[in-house]
């Protein structure tokens, strides 16, 4: 998946809709909005594991990138733009979060977040002991994810679930290709040591 | 000097009545319908407010609870099973109460807060999310 | 020159090409062993997008409205390029400030009569949050008044959501 999927659908180009922000159109800046959402809050929900903090977290992503429009110049796609600002907003917080003592990972703190409804497989392909362990599987990988630095977490979500080109993250993270590709080695290696029994029992 | 006394007599229970309100407290739970459903009676003064501040279009009222504030000692809202609120100590203000309150999710205390509670505005709550909806709680002098 | 996790990232994604590659792999004491790492990884992104859903924001109209009722009240305008003749340089907005706090200052002495005055200071009671604390670090808690709607809101944040199979009373 591409950054400009999105954007070369819709109708009225990105470009457009910022050229009308920068001079102070709030309705070009809803439909950017609405465009980006649901792509934010998912990348943001998925970094946090919380709807109301996911929800807020993109709130002020967006009201950022409404009081910085006027600087972007068009040198990457505008979400690539936004999802730099948005990754600049989780990173803080999920830093701050760990400043203020949830540094140790709590074991119950995956399992109590799950839903089982949220689990990707369908529901009617599933047998009740499967669906069980689906929801298990989920939860370990929540765990995991949760183990990682902000960067690393960023960097892993980014490519395996968005199908982030490198480029396209180094530019959302504001750092170089050779640093994408290193944090996403160290993010995996903690991983694959995080879920070996995972691997083993699916 | 003995009728200012017996009217003195007179008025007291009156002015002691007249102020001990009480804080009336609601849990609701909102989401968006297609077909919403009428707002119950209870909610019907703050449709408008809570539409706008939450953005949803359908309020249920899950339980309410009024409490008369009429002794210093520590009290219980409890406008439903799950969510409850304890108050701590309060001091009468002019048209409200200044309180400490404590507000929990079955066992578990969310926050603690020091509030001001008058009869012209109310305390909206944002609780936690359920079923694709928002729980609210709301509390006001009475 | 790529380091050795670089290179081993690429070799994993297979965004390597065939001489690179080969390179990569003459360079690697056991191949064997790497092919294991490779596939390993290549099972934990296939496990993350199988696994991780992409949930869709709910309330999601709400969600643009509060930007949109946000940007009016704080940002009226967002700040525009620093290309072309910016008039409110910082002197004059200094200039322009102290001016516009004497004016209010005279206008409120004079032209505001007593009376009015005093009927503001006993105005309408209003509920108030003055401070408000959480145990739970997970819990974030702000509080702000509404003032077109004249309510006070306590915005919790952080909650843990209620399963659906419980039921709320």
């Amino acid at each position: 998946m591409s950054l400009n999927a999105e954007s070369v659908a819709a109708p009225v180009e990105d470009s457009e809709l910022v050229a009308q922000c920068q001079h102070g159109d709030t309705l070009a800046f809803n439909e950017l909005v609405t465009r980006y959402r649901n792509k934010v809050y998912a990348m943001i929900y998925n970094m946090v594991r919380n709807e109301q903090d996911a929800w807020d977290l993109a709130q002020d992503g967006f009201l950022k990138a409404w009081k910085s429009i006027g600087k972007f110049r068009g040198q990457s796609s505008f979400y690539t733009w936004l999802y730099r600002i948005m990754m600049n907003v989780t990173i803080d917080w999920v830093r701050k979060k760990r400043i203020q003592g949830e540094g140790e990972f709590d074991e119950t703190l995956g399992l109590k977040g799950i839903d089982p409804g949220a689990v990707a497989v369908a529901k009617t392909e599933l047998l009740p002991h499967r669906k069980m362990e689906a929801a298990e599987i989920r939860a370990r990988i929540d765990q995991a994810i949760e183990k990682l630095t902000p960067e690393h977490r960023a960097v892993i979500l980014m490519r395996e679930m968005d199908g982030l080109e490198y480029q396209e993250i180094a530019d959302a993270m504001g750092c170089s290709i050779g640093t994408v590709m290193s944090r996403l080695f160290y993010a995996r290696k903690k991983m694959q040591g995080l879920l070996s029994d995972v691997y083993e029992n699916i | 000097m003995r009728p200012f006394f017996l009217a003195a007599l007179i008025l007291l229970p009156c002015s002691i009545w007249a102020t001990d309100p009480a804080v009336w407290s609601a849990v609701i739970l909102a989401t968006n319908e297609e077909k919403p459903k009428e707002m119950p009676a209870e909610l019907r003064m703050f449709k408008q407010k809570l539409q706008n501040v939450f953005g949803y279009n359908q309020f249920e009222l899950i339980g309410q609870h009024t409490e008369p504030m009429d002794d210093p000692s520590e009290r219980w809202l409890i406008p439903s099973k799950n969510f409850s609120v304890r108050v701590g100590s309060k001091s009468e203000q002019k048209n409200g109460y200044a309180m400490n309150l404590e507000l929990f999710e079955d066992q578990r205390m969310l926050a603690r807060f020091d509030a001001h509670l008058g009869a012209q505005s109310p305390l909206f709550i944002r609780g936690p999310m359920y079923a694709g909806g928002q729980v609210i709680i709301l509390m006001m002098v009475k | 020159m790529k380091t050795f996790e670089e290179n081993f990232t690429a070799w994993v994604d297979g965004t390597l090409n065939s001489q690179e590659r080969a390179k990569f792999e003459a360079s690697l004491v056991s191949l064997q062993e790497a092919e294991a790492e490779k596939t390993a990884a290549q099972r934990l992104g296939s496990l993350i997008r199988e696994h991780v859903p992409a949930p869709e924001m709910s309330n999601a109209d709400f969600f643009n409205h509060q930007i949109l009722r946000q940007i009016e009240e704080r940002h009226s305008a967002p700040e525009q390029a620093k290309a072309g003749g910016i008039f409110w340089t910082l002197p004059r907005m200094a200039w322009a400030g102290a001016f516009c706090l004497a004016m209010a200052g005279a206008i409120y002495g004079v032209a505001v009569p007593k009376t009015v005055r005093q009927a503001a200071a006993g105005q309408e009671y209003v509920a108030k949050i003055l401070n408000a604390e959480t145990d739970d670090p997970a819990i974030s808690a702000t509080a702000y008044h509404d003032d077109d709607e004249n309510v006070t809101v306590l915005w919790l944040g952080g909650l843990d959501y209620i399963p659906e199979d419980r039921l709320l009373r």
